[in-house]
């Protein structure tokens, strides 16, 4: 229970609470105008200090993390278990809580800071939270998915407009395993269920991306069937004997290369021979026509050569017909002689080519002969090299293989122990009737109260886990479905009481009659005072003072006398804090 | 048909023949050598006229077969 609430500040307005209902009213004036200026006075603002001094986790610069409340602390008195303890909060040191009171038997004891102030780290604080309002001790569970203290507590401060949309949440992004998980607890039903159901989630989760990735080929390849892959093992399983197989009949000739240029350097020698060979030939050809073509000048025409000069040029001549015909045939001896022995030379080297030529043909033809049936030392490399390819790509296509047997026998594995996952859920909801029926007629019970006709709390095991529901007859409205909530809080809380857990009160803030009918609130304010009493809870509200439904409480009943306190908008001092900010 | 006349023309004429022989022949050559150098001159044509024109000039003292090789007689 929620004895009182203080600040460190002169101007804050500090509130004492007692056991039953209890009442914050902001005041609107005659000056006001909309509902914006009465959420001003602080409201919501002393839900969010009772939440902020139960350990929450306001991020910076919002809500009470804010420059202007540098130098504040609240205070909270509250039961723990027998006793009661002040716990102390400062916005500019939310890591640090501290403790003021006996806390004898608690989990965690707390010791005095570098500062000598006796307190704990912020998470320390949950932990005796979660053991004092929820039996929850130390680490109960070693899962990855686990009851959060903070996430039940907002199930009983519900701050912030976001935690008025579904009964079953506390804000409106709250994840499916953990809404599933924390009312399965709060119900009273096997909360450890709802997290192996969220580890088998994500392992097919995992399944599906890693299955997406492959046929994606974000790894590696465009095959992405079991029959296109063994087809591919297949074939490269054929290419491997293949390729053994002409390695196996290789034989390796140490100096192949050495040879084999040798045997192209003889080719090139014996084409060089020829070709000289033909170009002699045509030479001898080109002077036997010569021969046959160089007419040399008959006798007669010496002689009248020999006449014509004597006659022409009588002083110029020296020399007699005998040495003319003496000098001419030693100028045509000499030109015969001189084509005889060119020929002749031309002959000898024709004929010594053609014995080279042989010669080199005869080696050239052995070092083929050597060669054939080898191969060079290189290109054996090359076919080892390109054996150790195709190993490769056949084992890392067995590999495939074998990863989308296991991933596909995974999914089958998956779906069996969903199925069982859901069975046991079964057996183990059926073996709680009667702690969960309590609960059902609870909410059936309250809702009737507000609605004459009683509403109903589903709740449903279906492939994906708990689903709950609730139902209450009537069109929808806003009004229903901020009522819908309210039932199921209440219900809660009586509920939780009802099994003996700790938790002993239950805070809303205005937002819970947004839209509700002014009969319903005067209903929903009686009932939670009477719940309250009967089940020994705390119920506080905070609404502004023209919401308060006066004229429809039953005459008995004295609205003022829970009245714990005001805020108006008259001054600033009237606002929790002393100021408005 | 050493000089030119009514009948020869002066490209035809064995005295322009030898002029060329004597051109080409500046130190001592074979039969052979001095064929080849001449026998693309055009007034010279055939082995024949170039024998011919070596007659002549052997015939006025201008060139003898000195060790089997055609040169120039100079006084």
């Amino acid at each position: 229970m929620i004895y009182s609430v203080r600040a460190n500040q002169p101007g804050f307005h500090a509130v004492q609470f007692t056991a039953g209902a209890n009442m914050i009213v902001a005041d609107r004036s005659a000056s006001a105008g909309d509902k914006d200026t009465t959420n001003a006075l602080g409201k919501s603002t002393l839900i969010d200090i009772i939440d902020f001094c139960l350990g929450s986790s306001p991020r910076p610069n919002r809500g009470l993390r804010i420059d202007t409340l540098q130098d504040w602390a609240f205070t909270l008195e509250l039961s723990i278990g027998e006793r009661r303890v002040l716990v102390t909060r400062a916005v500019a040191s939310p890591q640090f809580v501290a403790i003021e009171g006996s806390t004898a038997g608690w989990p965690v004891a707390p010791e005095p800071n570098g500062d000598g102030v006796i307190g704990f780290h912020v998470n320390e604080w949950r932990a005796v939270l979660a053991w004092a309002m929820f039996n929850i001790r130390g680490r109960t569970f070693d899962g990855k998915y686990a009851v959060s203290p903070r996430s039940l507590l907002s199930y009983f401060v519900r701050n912030k407009p976001a935690a008025y949309n579904s009964p079953f949440k506390y804000f409106d992004n709250q994840k499916t395993w953990d809404i599933q998980l924390h009312n399965a607890f709060l119900l009273g039903l096997n909360w450890e269920k709802a997290s192996q159901w969220q580890v088998l989630k994500d392992q097919k989760n995992a399944l599906a991306a890693l299955k997406e990735a492959i046929k994606t080929g974000a790894i590696d390849g465009e095959l992405s069937s079991l029959g296109e892959l063994e087809a591919e093992r297949v074939r490269l399983q054929n290419k491997l004997l293949r390729e053994r197989e002409a390695m196996s009949t290789f034989r390796v000739l140490p100096q192949y290369r050495e040879i084999e240029t040798e045997a192209n350097r003889l080719t090139a020698e014996i084409h060089r021979l020829v070709n000289a060979n033909i170009t002699e030939k045509r030479r001898i050809e080109k002077y036997d026509e010569a021969l046959h073509s160089e007419a040399i000048p008959a006798t007669d025409r010496l002689e009248a050569l020999y006449s014509e000069a004597r006659v022409s040029l009588p002083d110029a001549v020296t020399k007699t017909l005998a040495d003319a015909r003496e000098f001419n045939r030693q100028i045509v001896e000499n030109r015969r002689q001189f084509i005889a022995d060119e020929v002749a030379e031309l002959r000898a080297r024709i004929e010594a080519r053609e014995a080279e030529k042989v010669e080199l043909t005869e080696r050239r033809a052995s070092y083929l002969q050597t060669l054939a049936g080898h191969g060079a030392l290189e290109e054996f490399t090359r076919l080892q090299d390109l054996l150790a390819d195709s190993r490769l790509a056949l084992d890392s296509t067995i590999l495939r293989i074998d990863q989308l047997r296991q991933m596909m026998s995974r999914a089958d594995e998956i779906k069996v122990e969903t199925v069982g996952l859901k069975r046991s859920t079964e057996l183990d909801y059926e073996e709680r009737r009667d702690v969960w029926t309590r609960a059902l007629t609870l909410f059936a019970e309250y809702s009737e109260s507000l609605y004459n006709t009683p509403g109903r709390l589903v709740i449903d095991i279906d492939d994906t886990g708990y689903r709950y529901d609730v139902e209450i007859e009537g069109s929808p409205s806003e009004g229903i479905s901020k009522m819908k909530i309210f039932c199921y809080d209440l219900m809660l809380v009586s509920f939780s009481r009802l099994r003996g857990l700790g938790i002993d009160f239950l805070v809303h803030d205005s937002t819970i009659f947004d839209g509700v009918d002014s009969r319903q609130r005067a209903h929903a304010i009686e009932l939670a005072s009477a719940r309250a009493e009967e089940f020994g809870f705390q119920y506080i509200c905070a609404l502004n003072s023209d919401m308060v439904p006066t004229a429809d409480f039953t005459p008995d009943f004295d609205f003022e006398k829970l009245v714990r306190l005001r805020l108006t908008d008259t001054d600033p001092s009237g606002s929790l804090l002393g100021f408005r900010y | 048909m050493i000089l030119p006349s009514k009948h020869i023309a002066e490209g035809e004429a064995l005295i322009g023949v030898g002029a060329t022989l004597l051109e080409h022949l500046r130190g001592p050559a074979t039969v052979s050598g001095l064929w080849e150098k001449v026998r693309a001159e055009p007034n010279v044509g055939t082995f024949e006229r170039y024998v011919l024109a070596a007659n002549f000039l052997f015939l006025i003292g201008a060139i003898d077969l000195r060790d089997g090789m055609l040169t120039r007689v100079v006084e």
